[in-house]
């Protein structure tokens, strides 16, 4: 192979490489906090990379059945006074996000941060206090939101 | 002549290379919204430590896949806003059971079968976002048509009506038909807004995704 042949079959190879550690891709899923136990989540829906999730590397119970994650979570959430901060973030490029967060009745939201691009809106369903967050082409987006007693 | 051909090769792979990694390097930076900000602009009644409105009609329940996704824009006169369509196919479970689920310390796996076991029972939730405000979307109806079209028709919920009860707790609807085009799908309709900031109607435009995962759903009417 002559040399240009090389460079060229180098610089596609980088360019192949670059260009697929950056896809995009899609979340939506549910976060359940446990109203027995406050340190811990059920995280339910659909990511195309789980490894975006960092915080699910501290979980010992992850499962992944045809595309469709579960995962039991105690490091989303900390007390912080008295009340309760849930921090969820996600790492890379998104071009669809849907992250609905369910927290037990009785509980009344103090703060909600989200990145840039992301919208959101809070109910109360059947006494859950629920968050609805969506955005679209999104770098890292994160939530942290804090709540206490009511 | 090679020499040249030598130097414009090495100038093009260059320049692709440089492309490549602009994409990747040019990413907005992260920054926390306040949000306060965010929450004047979406719910401008509800700020900091106040209750949310209750709502009894809202689907809720375990995401599985997104079945229909467009963006594009709502047109009014001569103004156009951003337009958001989502539709999703959910397990209906209540956040009241999952949590029951989750404190019976079963295993995750027994944990799954209980949400799989509403399998047979996936309904729609969806949601429009116009300009930067979300609208939960009832009463979703997805009638697939022989033309490789298909008529997506929802109601654009009222929070506070349907914490009423209201039976008519609705701000108004969307109609989207999407069809083929030029090798992608468009989704052409309209858009009632009878209530709040954004009141009035518009013509829609939308860009669809392709789906997510081909499921094999039939041709029938499929009212959830």
């Amino acid at each position: 192979m002559t040399i240009s042949g090389k460079t060229a079959g180098l610089a596609l190879a980088m360019i192949l490489i670059l260009s697929s550690s950056g896809q995009a891709q899609q979340l939506f899923l549910n976060v359940y906090v446990d109203d027995t136990n406050a340190n811990k989540a059920l995280v339910v829906g659909n990511v195309d990379d789980p490894a975006s999730l960092s915080f699910l590397n501290a979980s010992d119970q992850i499962h992944q059945d045809n595309g469709q994650l579960y995962a039991v979570c105690d490091s989303l959430l900390r007390k912080e006074g008295s009340g309760w901060r849930l921090n969820f973030p996600a790492n890379g490029h998104f071009d669809e996000y849907h992250a609905v967060f369910y927290i037990p009745g009785g509980f009344k939201f103090q703060e909600i941060n989200c990145t840039q691009g992301l919208e959101f809106l809070s109910t109360i369903y059947n006494g859950s206090l629920v968050l609805d967050v969506q955005g679209y082409d999104l770098n890292d987006p994160a939530v942290s939101l804090s709540y206490s007693a009511s | 002549m090679i020499d040249v051909c030598k130097k414009i090769l090495y100038m093009v792979l260059a320049g692709l290379v440089f492309v490549g990694l602009t994409g990747i390097c040019l990413a907005e930076p992260n920054q926390t919204n306040n949000a306060d900000g965010n929450r004047e602009r979406m719910n401008p009644e509800r700020a900091y430590g106040m209750m949310p409105n209750q709502n009894a009609g809202l689907p809720m329940g375990v995401p599985v896949d997104v079945v229909y996704s467009g963006h594009g824009f709502a047109l009014r006169g001569n103004e156009s806003h951003i337009l958001r369509l989502k539709v999703e196919d959910i397990l209906p479970l209540e956040p009241g059971q999952i949590r029951g689920i989750l404190a019976s310390n079963k295993s995750l796996e027994e944990i799954r079968d209980d949400i799989q076991a509403k399998e047979g029972e996936v309904t729609y939730r969806g949601s429009v976002i116009l300009d930067h405000s979300i609208y939960p979307l009832i009463e979703i109806v997805a009638t697939p048509a022989s033309d490789n079209t298909t008529s997506i028709k929802a109601d654009l919920a009222d929070l506070d009506l349907l914490s009423a009860e209201n039976g008519n707790a609705t701000l108004g609807n969307i109609s989207v038909r999407v069809s083929p085009s030029d090798g992608g799908m468009i989704g052409r309709g309209e858009l009632n807004l009878g209530l709040g900031p954004h009141a009035g109607n518009y013509s829609v435009l939308l860009d669809m995704e392709p789906p997510r995962h081909e499921n094999g759903r039939g041709p029938a009417d499929m009212s959830r």
